[in-house]
């Protein structure tokens, strides 16, 4: 079922299902197995960029000469220069406030659809989800009307006379970025915590008042509980793009509102340093990773994976 | 004295659906549940057994009257201040909390001490016998050991009153016989009030102190289980609760308080006077069960009928006889197979005498 896909991580799912395919066949078998189509999608969707990427990091140069020189100086030049280690941190700041700020503001959303909405679920799913099909861009730029300098904020607040001068340091700025972000989120956040709410047994609230449990403990001891994956789902849906985020602080960060992102972006860019690009892209990766086997090994020990708990 | 402990004052419930359907789930009924006994609400799905449990329990409303339990108005209570506690039909289990802690749930939430709180789940799984499982899972549990852990969950807080939902109704045929027995000594040993909710027949009389019969929201009948089997006053209770003849017959004459002489087409016979409201002349349902009726030869004390046999059945235990009777009706005889006749004793076409006890056969108010 598809929420199972949620709180499962794909990665997870995959590397159980080829262990199990491989054990106790002959070895020729398994490499008939191999081959299998969904051997051949990990392989060149996951695993050859991944190659490419590790391989480019140990060259002096992406072309000519330099390309046949193995090196260790970008990962030299990465520990050595605070500044990238800086804005890697940076990000991952910035991802985790995106984060925790899109959850807070998507739980309650998810709760009220879940619980409260009625037969209007389906009206309101639909207009949550509407503003993830307009354009990516649109939707970054439409915030500049409102936080730019003569956008609809600084307009109301002047109009209405709390401030003189426009505030002009709300656009180009790293909250910019983390509003926008967080706008942008909150749609894919909200969705999987819904769908875990949903998925919990009417009967286990009414078990729990039956029980002597007054509403909020209900809430913090049976629903939030449960809601759990969900939650650890959206968290991953959020944070691990938004590390490495770059057209939005591109376009709303102004120099101060950079990221990791875009610093590997331009190595590829303009920069033409493909192999610090991909040392980049790599220590990245890796910070990332931590905090996704940290919480698949946390759902497990919930018990929260495999989703059959009936 | 017997203390009332849950009262009905003309309780009903109707639901509106969105649709603007209503449903009246529960026709407005009185009923009293005395403390400590095992008092079963029994009727076929959709009768609204489950309406009238959740009732009292406080999940829903009452859309009028009065319910109290331990003699306080409970209308405005929530459930959460009412000292009862349910075991769901399929168990409600906390599927992210272990039995050890689902069984604590109740005493958590009131803030009881954390020494008393294990004492308690230590003696209510033992007593459900489940010592050991503490730590497992809901889902790593069978369908019998979730019961269990329900039953532990509900049990630990000493409620004034257990309310159980078709507790049985998802376990296989062996289990449920098991757990019957199990059920009625735990209630015996602690004491505590049980009302319990099933469609099984032979469940409720097996079980209960009490019956209360329900069907389409109304409560027919509420009475000992040996009085709903042996004494149904309706139709629907006679049918429900075990398999009963209907025969159809006129009255000839009452003599109050002894007996009502009814006639099967030419054939008159006595039955005693119970029924209230029935007239010389009116022609009125005798119900009478199987395995009352007995084949004689001719001429005896019994209320005798002569019949002709037209089935036989072999049943093990019993063999069973459709005999056609004066009148035109055919009714069942079931004779248990002592061993001391030539088996089977009748065959089809015999000629017969159907005799019977008249305290056994009731005449049906309706
Ligand atoms: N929440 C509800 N909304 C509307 N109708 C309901 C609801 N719950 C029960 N009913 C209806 O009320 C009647 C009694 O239901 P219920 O009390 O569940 O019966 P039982 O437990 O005896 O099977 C049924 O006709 C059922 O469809
Ligand atoms: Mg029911």
């Amino acid at each position: 079922m598809s929420t199972q896909n949620l709180t499962n991580t794909p990665a997870v799912h995959n590397r159980r299902g080829i262990k199990e395919q491989l054990t106790g066949i002959p070895r020729r078998r398994q490499l008939i197995a191999l081959i299998s189509p969904a051997s051949l999608w990990l392989f060149f969707l996951l695993i050859l960029p991944l190659a490419t990427l590790v391989m480019l990091s140990f060259v002096k140069t992406a072309f000519g000469e330099g390309s046949t020189v193995l090196t260790l100086e970008h990962y030299r030049a990465f520990l050595q220069n605070t500044i990238y280690q800086r804005l890697l941190w940076r990000s991952l700041g910035i991802a985790l406030l995106v984060t925790v700020l899109t959850l807070l503001f998507s739980y309650p959303v998810a709760y009220f659809m879940a619980y409260f909405a009625g037969e209007r679920q389906n009206l309101l799913l639909t207009i949550l989800i509407i503003p993830a099909w307009t354009s990516f861009l649109l939707r970054v730029l439409a915030w500049r009307l409102i936080l730019g300098s003569n956008g609809l904020l600084n307009t109301f607040l002047m109009g209405i006379g709390i401030i003189q001068e426009p505030i002009t340091g709300l656009f180009f700025s790293t909250p910019a970025v983390i509003i926008t972000l967080v706008y942008i989120w909150i749609p894919f956040a909200v969705l999987p915590i819904y769908v875990s709410l949903q998925r919990i047994e009417g009967n286990l609230f009414e078990a729990s008042a039956d029980l002597g449990a007054r509403p909020w403990q209900t809430f913090w001891k049976v629903i939030f509980p449960l809601s759990l994956p969900g939650i650890l789902a959206a968290f991953l849906f959020v944070f691990i793009p938004t590390v490495g985020e770059y057209v939005t602080p591109a376009l709303v960060g102004g120099p101060n509102g950079l990221m990791i992102g875009n610093i590997i972006w331009d190595q590829f860019s303009r920069g033409l340093d493909w192999p610090m690009g991909a040392t980049l892209s790599l220590m990245m990766m890796l910070i990332v990773i931590v905090p996704l086997f940290l919480s698949s090994g946390l759902a497990e020990r919930l018990g929260l994976t495999g989703g059959g708990d009936e | 004295m017997v203390k009332n402990i849950i009262e009905l004052e003309n309780i009903s419930k109707v639901y509106r659906e969105k649709s603007g359907e209503v449903v009246q789930a529960l026709q407005p009924a009185n009923l009293t549940i005395e403390e400590g006994e095992f008092f079963t609400l029994l009727g076929p799905s959709g009768c609204g057994k489950t309406t009238a449990l959740r009732l009292m329990a406080g999940f829903i409303q009452p859309s009028s009257g009065e319910i109290k339990i331990q003699g306080k108005s409970m209308n405005q209570v929530p459930p959460y201040r009412r000292p009862v506690n349910m075991v769901f039909q399929d168990y409600a289990l906390f599927p992210h909390l272990n039995v050890e802690q689902n069984v604590a749930f109740g005493l958590k939430v009131k803030r009881v001490g954390k020494q008393e709180i294990d004492e308690r789940v230590l003696k209510a799984l033992e007593i459900v016998q489940l010592s050991g499982y503490e730590q497992r899972k809901p889902r790593q549990l069978s369908g019998g050991q979730k019961q269990r852990v329900a039953l532990a969950r509900a049990l630990v807080n000493r409620p004034a009153v257990l309310l159980l939902d078709e507790p049985l109704g998802a376990l296989d045929l062996k289990l449920r016989r098991a757990m019957q027995l199990e059920l009625k000594t735990l209630q015996q040993k602690v004491g505590i009030t049980f009302v319990y909710v099933t469609h099984d027949q032979e469940e409720a009389l097996t079980m209960s102190d009490r019956i209360a019969v329900m069907n389409q929201g109304r409560i027919l009948q509420v009475d000992s289980p040996m009085n709903i089997y042996e004494k149904p006053t309706t139709r629907f209770v006679a049918d429900f609760v075990g398999e009963t003849n209907f025969l159809t017959a006129k009255i000839n004459q009452i003599v109050p308080g002894e007996v009502v002489k009814v006639a099967f087409g030419d054939k008159e016979v006595d039955v005693r006077h119970r029924t209230n409201g029935v007239h010389r002349g009116d022609t009125v349902t005798v119900a009478i069960r199987p395995e009352k009726l007995t084949l004689m030869p001719p001429n005896n004390q019994y209320e005798a009928l002569p019949a002709v046999v037209s089935e036989v059945t072999f049943l093990g235990t019993d063999t069973r006889y459709i005999v056609d009777i004066p009148g035109g009706e055919k009714a069942a005889v079931r004779i248990q197979n002592t061993g001391f006749h030539r088996l089977p004793a009748y065959q089809v076409g015999d000629t017969v005498t159907l005799g019977y006890d008249k305290d056994d056969a009731q005449i049906l108010s309706d």
